[in-house]
């Protein structure tokens, strides 16, 4: 790919993970990716089965009855999302050492989920505009806890 | 079994702040307090752990508790000077909750405990005294009542307000000894009525119930719920205080309040607060006197007033964070009885910890750890004009308090009923939502409204989640509001007092505190917008600006994850990177297609029947894509962006109703038969888990192939411009390995076919 000047642009090829199967072989799909960003709406969806549209009538009888702890697609579920992301940076990382992976969902300007995303390492998180500084911040507090 | 009971007075204490699990955040502070030579009121606290064996036993103390409590107990005697029971020089206690977080108001408390009959009698007898010692019994009496014997406090109120209509008076403050005398009395016979138990007049007795029932109200509903909503564990039980009791309503020359060393809403460095001459603490909380700010106490309680100015710099500086600090003046002498690290606003958070950094009093890291990332997205939310929302509290329009679910400030007309809500909308005009409470088919009503207003419901209700998702202003749970669907009014009880509000009738939101205003009061945008993104405001004139910007550069210095914004159109771009994206993470394509010229060349990609069609809308679409693409590059100036091929299924692009596929026929140049024929070859019973993603991508590669030509041509066209353009191309959907190869061969392929003569050609074809 050249310009008129003759130098090239750089360009990189890279995959969502948000079918967990996709999360399962990473390692595979890092063969082929240059980055890994990690779509936690649709990671959530379907991990949990449950439609992010019509999540509301369950949603609100499940924290009332705290079967949840929290809305699943507000506060990244650590135990059984999490887990998905962390085997998917664990393969992903085994297929390409060093390969860049972030997180691109509503999750990405949570507080606590960008806490987590640290944990495991991951280069970034991208979320919407306004919550930009919510997760620089979030970032900063959990490099300080975490090292 | 290690101590169980911590004492404190006289410049000493067996406690300290490193107790603060053990001993509770209300007895460390004490204790701390006592250490620093303040100005306490002798006491002792009960440990957590106390409390721990409390629940344990099934809700009996300790039997051997006593053997500790007695010489506590001494110890407080000695220090005031006064003894418990004696009717010469009686001591009088409160008992206090303490958990290691305040939890405020959710526990129960008693004060003037050790009054009875005799005591009170001879108290009354000294001069001047009478009013205030059957005054301090009738509270003793109901407080007593009402947590230790569980008569409803309503009872007492009743009694209370009788009596007020009987004296013709308006406030407490009018009752004369002989009345506060008769009403004790009838207090007593209330509670006798309610439970055939007595008051006891054994102080000793008093104490042991009234420490119970601290203890038992760990476990009231009201705890449990807070506890749940803050994770607090239930094993972390609360301490309870016993302290000397000082009186802000012995005469004229006493007072109570509460001061901030800072200001809890702006977090300026001046003490703000307020305090009510010849009164008790619950006056205060209680609202039923409007108390006088602080800055009146000067001439009032001049040495008390230097006393206390002193002493928040001095607890400031010894607790290196902002204090809230309740206090009594009796007979003009200051006694300090309780300090903690102060609620404050998302401002207030952000000013307070960048000026104590630095000022030197904490360091950069710490200030980080003192704002919760939250209250950054508070700095971004409209605002009240100050003056206005003031002058609405001074003027007595605050009708009413919920739960802050949605921050920002909003201002509209009330509308009761969501499909009324989209009409007045429609119209132009502001409404302010208000519902017993939302449900799913309110969302249109609600996306409509400036703000929303709920009478039920917590944190995580309908309304709240909702609000949250759409960035609206919201107020739930606001128990003093009564909707009437029928009449279509709004009637807010708060303090005795009743208003009623029509639908029409202006009325405002403030979701940073929860408050429901009456009338309109002017909303301003954020000053931090103003100066990053629209640039309006110089970064000079907003200290608010000047200390976000600061915290966030403190911040970026720490920080190992990179942060990148999800944005799809040029001004959104623009304003992720004044909020200080590094670049996109995820710019959704499909949300490029739904612009003005757009939808009609991308529907017709999707109906056509075969390649050449498609092909051709296609070529409708390349320089609109590419457009847009430029747009995207230049407005991250260099920055990365990783742009993800399109996405949703594609009978989101497609009408529904029988209207809109009639004038889709008419467009396309297809029979309605026709067209409905190959929509409903489209449609799909489960879509999201349907022809979508990647899916669409290796069905159609063309698709793919325009968007990545499109791409490429853009970033050739900007970077001509001389602005660097940092491509990454993002699959979605992929569950395969196969799919990704398949996708990322398109890819590759087109990147090699786009030529620089090509690339140039296309962009001077599509110039205008």
């Amino acid at each position: 790919m050249f310009t008129e000047k003759g130098h090239k642009i750089a360009f990189k090829v890279g995959t969502m993970i948000e079918v967990p199967r996709a999360a399962l072989v990473a390692e595979q799909l890092a063969k082929e990716a240059e980055f890994f960003s990690f779509g936690t709406n649709d990671l959530t969806q379907m991990t949990f089965g449950l439609s992010r549209d019509d999540v509301g009538p369950v949603l609100q009888t499940y924290l009332e009855k705290d079967i949840y702890p929290a809305d699943p697609f507000v506060s990244l579920d650590r135990e059984g999302v999490g887990a998905l992301i962390r085997l998917g940076v664990q393969g992903g990382r085994a297929g390409r050492p060093g390969l860049e992976i972030g997180l691109c969902g509503e999750h990405g300007g949570d507080p606590g989920s960008v806490e987590f995303c640290h944990q495991l390492k991951l280069d970034y998180v991208s979320c919407s505009p306004l919550r930009v500084p919510v997760a620089r911040l979030a970032a900063a507090r959990a490099a300080l806890v975490h090292g | 079994m290690g101590t169980r009971i911590y004492s404190f007075g006289d410049g000493m204490a067996d406690g300290g702040r490193g107790l603060k699990d053990l001993i509770g955040g209300k007895g460390s502070g004490l204790a701390e307090m006592a250490r620093l030579g303040l100005p306490v009121p002798p006491g002792f606290t009960l440990t957590t752990e106390v409390c721990n064996e409390f629940n344990r036993a099934g809700g009996k103390l300790p039997p051997d508790l006593n053997d500790e409590l007695r010489p506590a107990l001494r110890l407080i005697e000695a220090r005031a000077g006064a003894r418990l029971g004696d009717p010469d020089a009686p001591l009088l206690l409160s008992v206090r909750s303490g958990a290691r977080v305040s939890m405020p108001g959710m526990m129960d408390t008693v004060l003037n405990l050790g009054l009875d009959e005799n005591v009170v009698r001879s108290l009354a007898r000294s001069p001047g005294s009478a009013r205030f010692a059957w005054d301090a019994y009738r509270r003793f009496c109901a407080m007593f009542g009402e947590v230790v014997l569980g008569v409803p406090g309503n009872d007492f109120e009743e009694l209370l307000q009788r009596r007020r209509q009987l004296n013709r008076a308006k406030s407490d403050a009018e009752l004369g000894a002989a009345d506060l005398e008769a009403l004790a009395g009838e207090f007593k016979q209330a509670i006798h009525a309610r439970t055939g138990r007595e008051v006891p007049s054994d102080p000793y007795e008093q104490l042991a119930r009234a420490i119970e029932a601290v203890f038992r109200s760990w476990n009231n509903p009201r705890a449990v719920a807070y506890r749940k909503l803050n994770g607090i564990p239930e094993t972390w039980g609360t301490a309870v205080t016993v302290q000397a009791m000082v009186f802000g309503n012995l005469d004229e020359d006493s007072g109570t309040g509460v001061v901030f060393s800072r200001d809890p809403a702006t977090g300026e460095d001046v003490v703000y607060g307020e305090y009510l001459p010849n009164a008790q603490g619950e006056d205060v909380v209680a609202g039923v006197r409007t108390p006088l700010p602080i800055e009146q106490m000067r001439t009032r309680f001049p040495d008390a007033d230097r006393d206390l100015r002193l002493i928040c710099k001095k607890l400031e500086h010894h607790f290196r964070d902002m204090q809230d600090i309740e206090f009594t003046v009796q007979r003009r002498k200051l006694f300090i009885l309780q300090c903690r690290s102060g609620k404050r606003t998302g401002f207030a958070a952000v000013r307070i910890a960048v000026e104590m950094a630095e000022e030197g009093l904490i360091s950069q890291h710490e200030a980080l750890a003192r704002v919760e990332p939250d209250a950054l997205g508070h700095l971004l939310r409209p605002v009240f004009d100050p003056a206005a929302e003031a002058e609405a509290h001074h003027s007595g329009r605050l009708l009413g308090r919920g739960l802050p679910a949605g921050p920002g400030a909003a201002t509209g007309k009330l509308v009761l009923d969501p499909r009324r809500a989209e009409q007045m909308r429609a119209r132009g005009e502001k409404v302010i939502l208000a519902r017993r409470e939302t449900s799913p088919e309110d969302i249109r009503g609600m996306s409509a409204a400036e703000g929303l207003l709920t009478s039920w419901g917590g944190m995580t209700s309908h309304a709240a989640l909702v609000s949250r998702q759409m960035g609206k202003v919201a107020v739930v749970g606001c128990g003093a509001l009564r909707i009437d669907d029928a009449a279509a009014t709004a009637t807010f009880n708060q303090a005795g007092q009743s208003r009623t509000l029509r639908e029409g009738d202006w009325i405002s939101l403030d979701g940073f505190k929860g408050e429901v205003l009456e009338g309109r009061i002017e909303t301003r945008p954020s000053e931090v917008t103003e100066v990053l993104v629209t640039k309006t405001r110089k970064l000079e004139s907003s200290t608010t600006t000047r200390n976000f910007v600061k915290l966030l550069a403190w911040a970026d210095s720490v920080r190992h994850l990179g942060v990148l914004a999800n944005a799809d159109l040029p001004e959104q771009a623009e304003l992720a990177v004044a909020l200080g994206a590094e670049g996109i993470g995820l710019c959704r394509t499909e949300h490029m297609f739904f612009g003005p010229g757009k939808i009609e060349p991308v529907r017709e990609m999707i109906l056509a029947t075969h390649a050449g069609e498609r092909r051709r809308a296609l070529e409708r679409l390349l320089p609109l894509q590419r457009d847009d693409f430029a747009a995207l590059f230049r407005a991250m100036g260099g920055r990365p962006c990783t742009i993800r091929t399109l996405d949703p299924p594609l009978n989101e692009f497609l009408p529904r109703d029988d209207q809109g596929i009639a004038e889709l026929a008419s467009k396309v140049g297809l029979s309605g038969e026709e067209l409905r024929k190959r929509v409903a070859a489209l449609s799909e019973s489960n879509p999201m888990m349907g022809m979508r993603g990647c899916r669409l991508g290796i069905t159609y590669p063309e698709i793919t192939g325009m968007q990545v030509r499109a791409l490429f041509e853009a970033a050739c066209a900007v970077e001509a411009e001389g602005v660097r353009v940092q491509p990454s191309i993002m699959i979605p959907l992929v569950g395969a390995r196969r799919e990704l190869a398949d996708q990322v061969a398109v890819v590759r392929a087109t990147a090699r076919r786009c030529s620089p003569r090509r690339a140039t050609r296309s962009r001077s074809r599509s110039a205008p």
